[in-house]
């Protein structure tokens, strides 16, 4: 059972400037061939100010700080199952962002199963744009954890 | 990809969205969402180490089939912005599984104003083996 006094922790805020060889990179990777995501023109002609991030890119945002996530919540992976995710967005992200983004846990739930005792953590990633300080994102984790 | 911009008036619920199969998850691919990703763990592209955990072999990445039902929920919504979007895992994705991805109009409403529908959306291999479900909710102005 994890400990209950990491409900509400925050991790260290960090920051990321997006590249546009970046997003390209990860646009290949999952295989998107909208040209968006490779053309500065066709961005800007589809009403973007650059090359725009993919929904799920943040994904390399997840964890915040220097502080590893699993580590530092006491988590197994042996006994981790992930759970989903959940993004909300706010404002479109593109190349040449800087986003400041922090996580929080926000809970650990009991839960019984098939398998037995298990908590459900959930954390929340925010970011912002570092200049406007408008919201970008919201990326929620959910985890099992098994006892 | 289709290039037609959605009319929200035309959008009904119940209705669903065209499928999509993706092409064969390959090995490259898997390396490619590790490096694009970060995530690096071994079970997505070292066969051997793959086995030793139990499994027949490299599984996806689930946060790649993730973020290729994105694709194919951003590639059909043309027009529309994508306000929340979420996940669950049911089964893991192999190796050179092909997905198909499928999706329907829950809901449409409206909020403050802002046009919305909400979608389901699920990804199936060619074993008709349900890999993730999710939903989303875009925002349109058209």
């Amino acid at each position: 059972m994890l400990d209950r006094k990491f409900i509400g922790y925050e991790f260290e805020p960090s920051e990321r400037t997006i590249s546009r060889w970046k997003i390209t990179q990860f646009a290949n990777a999952i295989r998107d061939t909208n040209p968006i995501y490779y053309d500065l023109n066709e961005a800007k002609k589809q009403g973007y100010k650059d090359i725009p991030v993919p929904p799920t890119f943040f994904t390399r945002m997840a964890y915040s700080g220097k502080k590893n996530f699993y580590a530092t919540l006491g988590i197994d992976y042996q006994k981790l199952l992930d759970g989903g995710r959940e993004f909300k967005y706010y404002s479109q992200c593109v190349a040449g962002d800087t986003i400041t983004y922090q996580t929080k846990v926000e809970n650990f739930v009991e839960k019984e199963g098939s398998r037995g005792k298990m908590d459900i953590v959930t954390a929340i990633t925010r970011g912002k744009n570092k200049e406007t300080n408008e919201k970008i994102f919201d990326a929620i984790i959910t985890l099992i954890v098994f006892h | 990809m289709t290039n037609k911009i959605i009319n929200y008036k035309e959008l009904t619920e119940g209705s669903e969205l065209p499928e999509v199969k993706s092409d064969p998850i390959t090995r490259v691919q898997l390396v490619d969402y590790a490096s694009a990703s970060g995530d690096y763990n071994l079970l997505h592209f070292d066969e051997s180490f793959a086995k030793k955990t139990g499994l027949k072999g490299c599984i996806a990445h689930g946060m790649l089939q993730m973020a290729m039902s994105g694709s194919y929920i951003l590639n059909w919504a043309k027009g529309g912005t994508l306000k929340n979007f979420k996940i669950r895992y049911s089964a893991p994705a192999n190796e050179n599984d092909i997905l198909t991805f499928k999706g329907k109009i829950l809901k449409k409403y409206q909020e403050d104003d802002e046009k919305l529908i909400e979608i389901s959306v699920l990804t199936e291999t060619q074993e008709k083996r349900i890999t993730t479900q999710g939903s989303a909710i875009i925002s349109f102005n058209t």
